[in-house]
């Protein structure tokens, strides 16, 4: 991918983007094609003669699709009628009739079997959604889960034992992955997913359910290494998956860059962009992409819930009422509308209000990952731990790259001072976010508690390496070193402390500053 | 139109008889009439056109006439033929009565015919009429003038066989005692069978002997070739009834077995041995190889058929070369005993969905086909089905309250919805209709075993063991309740003895290898999980069948250290199946002891999540967080 590639590059990406949506759609799978439809429109404006050479050529790239895409839609005139009956019994959201249509056919073209299987999950985690009742109640939790996901597995292994042929669908790998995920054997889910994008790149749900699974940034490489390396799909998986590890590094704007010249007006990647400045805490770049975002497009709430984060944390509340407002009145009952009415509750420091919303948020999607965490940090405000640990356990089913859930948990057990599960979690949250300074001094602070002075000397030297000194971890440090009779060390942190109240503070022993957060 | 309303049990198979099977028949109409001149079959010979109007042969049976057997004409002296005093038959009339042609047109062709016979006649085939449209007080009444006009012991043989009919069994044994009993084996058959209803068994196994009185003469007997069931089977059937009557069950086998050697067409006996597991799956094969299926005509046809009714555990092979050989050669598809034969095996298979799938297709046709519905049942209750097992408990109450497969099914519903104590009590209730119910029996026993209430599972299971002697399930039962109550020298007894008959139950196998882990012998546990494996791959189980042995296979790869393998099992189990506390559990210890205590912590808090109450769990929990900090010291 150059500066700036060559017209025959966007056609053939224009028109594989617009054959993706068709596919995608007839799929059932509307997410994926509302993401590839607006990527479609994030292209740089195509001129008229392009158009005309689109139509003169009409083979699509040979290098980036392995299969002949016309063999997927292939069906018995037969299929093809169910197939019709069954896709429009599942746009009616009928999704047990959509399945049972397609019950008979199902043995024979792996299209079929697609949307015989895929409505049965869904069929499945709508009656999950249902059993479950209450957020947080008694039923809502492992216990209940997808009756559909064991049998989908099953029937898909043995089609793929069966016959060969399904083993080349895209979609079919596709599925098996999203119920690999579900029935949480990530690690099983990858070789399906990434031969699913190997097969077919432009079904963004892969590689999203792919992204799902890997869930720390050292897993990235070796997920990319089965991945066609040079393909514009996965350039935006590993932006996309990067961002949700909050790897605010150079590499990934750089990349993004590449990606920003391809589709200049997409705006997926304007968010990837504020995301990526919001954990890199640069707050006002951030807000000014969001809001960027808003006046182009302002009925899209789709990742709205994070620009409110963003506004919450700088308490740019009249801003945040303001998008409150916006939100609701383009659709009340969406997840990310209530989770801003939410944020906003909380800046006003009403928790109540903000844990009603933020339930009403998970009662419309229990898969809401923000709600569930910012839930968590409400009940804390509540001082009410135990709920606070629930919450951020389900943020964690969810996702368990959310660093803040693994935090939130480490700080609810220090209130509830049961220290071991406490500094597991820090563990965790450190491994994930290893530039945070928090994370570091909340694992010393554990150590201390726990009686344990060498451990918490070195926890808080790593955290001094990370940041400029900083007053109280050297007070701590000093501390430390007088508990266990290292007056030599004391000593030389009490000079260090002593500099840095005089404001000569010198970075840490080794600090990793081209390394760490860009704040 | 009255159809033959006990037909489809007593005459075995459901196919249509070929051509050459009535041919077959009609000879021997013919001949036994002839033999017996003063009964209204005789006049199929003399009057072929009357005939067809009272005994309704189809039009080629009635162009074929052929001369009466010398032999036959010399037999028995009463009625027409051996098989016409098979339990529940209809006399003569049993050979072509599936399709019953009343036609008014045809009698009065035959009205000047009519005028020809004797009065006596005349009267005889009133009653025959009657009894066939089931007037059966027509049929006494006509039937006690006969007899008084002519006093004539075949008269009072077909009263009798009217007074059968109407259930008045003691009335028509009594009838029968009149008669010298033994001069005609087929009045002793019919006295021995009311005794048998009546509940008589001692006497019913006076009048029909203790053994087989034929038993060396039968050479003799093989020579006929009839298309009925040959009387001498019938009586050893019939012995084999009161013998498992009177709890005597090798007797029974003997004589069900007897029956069999006899005359293969006894599909009674059979049934009887099949379904109440009399043999184990090696005999079961072993003796119908021995069976002369070349002596009858249709012969390779009956075997085939018999052969798909076979255990299914044992030489899957063969069933499956039976089935295509009937599917192709036959074309009986969609005959619903091979689709039931079909159906056991996918219940073995553990393959429920497709086992009630081809129930409900059986069902269809024939909505209340009792022999299916036990193993109906269990798929239900496997696929816990509860909306279908209530409706079907309300259509079968409402419509056969006296057959005890009915209250095994509102057992069954009543378990799968979790309400024990209504469960048992009709579990009771069918084994007291029917005290060798096996089904019942084992459902009265699950519910003590669900309860928890090990001592009473156990008696009940014994029950069933001794009723079932050549299936492997009770003694199983019995082992696992044994294994629970940890008397693992028990446990391992029962077991064995259920390997004795059954090697090829993945579950048993299964159940033998926890024994052994229990026992801490642990490298033969493994063999036995791999023999598991094993089967169920032969069988080509479904994956329910082998992810508890896959679990175990784990659980001893932990026992003996052997890490990797362990994971590879818990892990394969935790993709292919239901998540299970359990499984997470073990799968932490493993963790913990590969000193990945992050991952281990993790999987114990699943363990918890999905059973918050294991103390177990939490201890593990307690002190994988522990190692855990422990393992911080060098980062």
């Amino acid at each position: 991918m150059g500066t700036r590639p060559d017209p025959s590059f966007y056609k053939n990406l224009a028109r594989n983007l617009e054959q993706a949506y068709l596919l995608l759609s007839d799929r059932c799978l509307y997410e994926s094609a509302k993401w590839t439809a607006e990527a479609l429109n994030g292209l740089p404006e195509l001129e008229d003669d392009a158009a005309d050479d689109a139509m003169t050529e009409r083979e699509p790239d040979s290098d980036s699709i392995l299969i002949d895409v016309k063999s997927l839609d292939e069906m018995t005139p037969s299929e093809s009628r169910s197939y019709l009956l069954a896709k429009a019994c599942f746009d009616c959201r009928e999704y047990d009739r959509a399945a049972q249509k397609l019950e008979r056919v199902s043995t024979s073209s792996a299209k079929c079997i697609f949307l015989h299987l895929y409505a049965r999950y869904i069929s499945g985690e709508k009656k999950r959604d249902e059993q479950s009742e209450a957020i947080l109640g008694p039923l809502d939790g492992d216990a209940t889960v997808n009756k559909q996901l064991v049998p989908i597995i099953n029937e898909l292994e043995s089609h793929f034992t069966r016959s060969p042929a399904t083993k080349d669908d895209p979609f079919l790998l596709y599925l098996y992955g999203i119920v690999l995920v579900k029935h949480k054997c990530e690690k099983a889910a990858v070789e399906p997913l990434a031969r699913s994008v190997k097969l077919y790149p432009y079904n963004w749900g892969a590689w999203q359910e792919l992204s799902h699974c890997v869930s720390s940034i050292d897993q990235l490489p070796y997920v990319l290494a089965r991945l066609p390396p040079t393909h514009v799909m996965t350039k935006l998986f590993e932006v996309a998956t990067s961002q949700e590890l909050f790897q605010s590094t150079e590499s990934v704007f750089i990349t993004l860059d590449q990606l920003e010249t391809v589709f200049p007006n997409f705006v997926y990647l304007e968010i990837q962009r504020a995301m990526l400045c919001y954990h890199a805490l640069e707050y006002d770049d951030s807000a000014r992409l969001f809001d960027h975002v808003v006046k182009l497009d302002p009925h899209r709430l789709d990742d709205m819930d994070m620009y409110s984060n963003v506004l919450y944390v700088t308490e740019q509340r009249a801003k945040l009422a303001h998008l409150a407002q916006l939100a609701s009145a383009t659709d009340k009952f969406r997840p990310e509308t209530c989770c801003i009415i939410a944020n906003y509750y909380s800046l006003k420091s009403e928790h109540e209000k903000a844990v009603v919303y933020y339930r009403r948020a998970l009662t419309l999607n229990r898969n809401c990952l923000g709600a569930w965490t910012l839930m968590g940090h409400e009940y804390m405000e509540l001082k009410n731990a135990r709920a606070a640990i629930e919450s951020y356990r389900r943020a964690l089913k969810v996702s368990s790259k959310d660093a803040r859930a693994w935090y939130g948990l480490g700080q609810a057990y220090e209130v509830i001072e049961m220290y071991y599960y406490s500094f597991f979690y820090y563990q965790r949250a450190a491994a994930l976010t290893p530039y945070d300074q928090r994370m570091w001094i909340a694992l010393a602070n554990c150590f201390d508690k726990l009686q344990r002075p060498t451990e918490a000397i070195k926890a808080y030297t790593r955290a001094l390496s990370l940041s400029d000194s900083e007053p109280s971890i050297l007070q701590k440090l000093i501390e430390l070193y007088r508990q266990i009779g290292d007056k030599r060390n004391a000593e030389r942190y009490a000079v260090l402390l002593k500099n840095s109240e005089v404001g000569a503070g010198e970075g840490g022993v080794g600090a990793k500053s081209e390394m760490g957060t860009r704040g | 139109m009255p159809a033959p309303r006990r037909a489809p049990s007593a005459y075995s198979t459901p196919v249509p008889p070929s051509r050459q099977q009535l041919s077959q028949r009609s000879r021997l109409d013919s001949a036994s009439s002839a033999a017996n001149p003063d009964l209204p079959s005789i006049s199929v010979s003399s009057n072929s056109s009357h005939a067809s109007s009272l005994l309704s042969i189809s039009p080629i049976v009635r162009a074929i006439t052929v001369p009466p057997s010398p032999f036959l004409a010399s037999s028995t002296p009463v009625p027409p033929t051996t098989k016409n005093a098979y339990p529940f038959g209809f006399g003569s009339d049993m050979d072509a009565t599936s399709t019953p042609v009343y036609n008014s047109a045809e009698r009065d062709t035959t009205a000047s015919a009519q005028a020809e016979l004797s009065q006596a006649d005349r009267l005889r085939l009133w009653r025959h009429d009657a009894l066939m449209q089931h007037q059966n007080q027509t049929a006494v009444f006509v039937g006690d003038t006969v007899l008084a006009l002519t006093d004539d012991p075949n008269d009072a043989f077909w009263l009798a066989q009217v007074h059968y009919n109407t259930g008045h069994y003691a009335r028509a044994r009594q009838l029968l005692m009149r008669q010298d009993l033994n001069r005609s084996s087929s009045c002793r058959y019919l006295a021995a069978l009311c005794l048998t209803r009546l509940s008589k068994w001692d006497e019913a196994l006076a009048t029909v002997g203790e053994s087989n009185p034929f038993r060396n003469a039968s050479e003799e007997a093989e020579v006929v070739s009839d298309g009925g069931i040959k009387l001498e089977a019938s009586m050893c059937y019939l012995r084999g009834i009161i013998y498992s009557n009177q709890n005597n069950f090798e007797k029974a086998k003997e004589c069900y077995m007897e029956a069999l050697t006899v005359d293969v067409k006894c599909f009674e006996a059979f049934d009887e041995l099949i379904t109440n597991s009399l043999m184990s799956p090696a005999e079961e094969w072993k003796f119908l190889e021995s069976l002369k299926f070349e002596d009858i005509p249709d012969g390779d046809l009956v075997k085939l058929l018999y052969s798909t009714k076979l255990n299914k555990y044992y030489n899957t092979a063969r069933f499956f070369e039976a089935e295509h050989q009937l599917q192709t050669v036959y074309q009986l598809s969609e005959s619903s005993d091979l689709l039931q034969s079909r159906a056991e095996l996918f219940f073995v298979q553990c393959r429920f969905n497709k086992c009630m799938d081809l129930c409900e297709k059986v069902l269809k046709n024939d909505r209340f086909k009792f022999s299916i519905i036990p193993l109906y049942l269990a798929c239900l209750h496997e696929l816990e089905q509860k909306n279908k097992l209530f409706l079907l408990a309300h259509e079968m109450t409402e419509n056969h309250p006296e057959e005890p497969v009915t209250w095994l099914t509102v057992g069954v519903y009543y378990l799968s919805i979790h309400k024990i104590a209504e469960a048992r009590r009709f579990f009771s209730k069918a084994s007291m209709m029917n005290p060798h119910f096996g089904a019942a029996w084992i459902g009265f026993a699950h519910t003590f075993a669900v309860e928890g209430e090990h001592e009473q599972a156990v008696s009940a299971y014994s029950t069933a063991a001794r009723l079932f002697q050549g299936t492997h399930l009770p003694s199983m039962f019995l082992g696992m309740q044994h294994l629970q109550l940890h008397n693992f020298t028990l446990a391992e007894e029962y077991l064995d003895a259920s390997y004795n008959i059954c090697q090829t139950d993945p579950l048993l196998l299964n159940e033998m290898g926890v024994v052994l882990y229990h026992k801490n012998q642990l490298e033969e546990a493994l063999e036995f999980f791999f023999k598991a494996l094993k089967v169920a791959e032969d069988l080509d189980s479904d994956t329910k069948a082998w992810v508890p042995i896959k679990i175990n296979l784990g659980h001893a790869f932990r026992q003996l250290r052997r890490w990797p393998e362990a994971l590879q099992n818990f892990e394969e189990v935790l993709r292919i199946s239901k998540h299970e506390p359990e499984v997470y559990s073990a799968l932490g210890l493993v963790n913990l002891h590969l000193n990945r205590t992050d991952k281990a912590v993790m999987n114990f808090q699943e363990a918890l999540s999905l059973a918050p109450n294991d103390p177990v769990a939490w201890d593990l929990l307690k002190r994988a967080l522990e190692e855990n900090s422990q393992a911080m010291l060098n980062f």
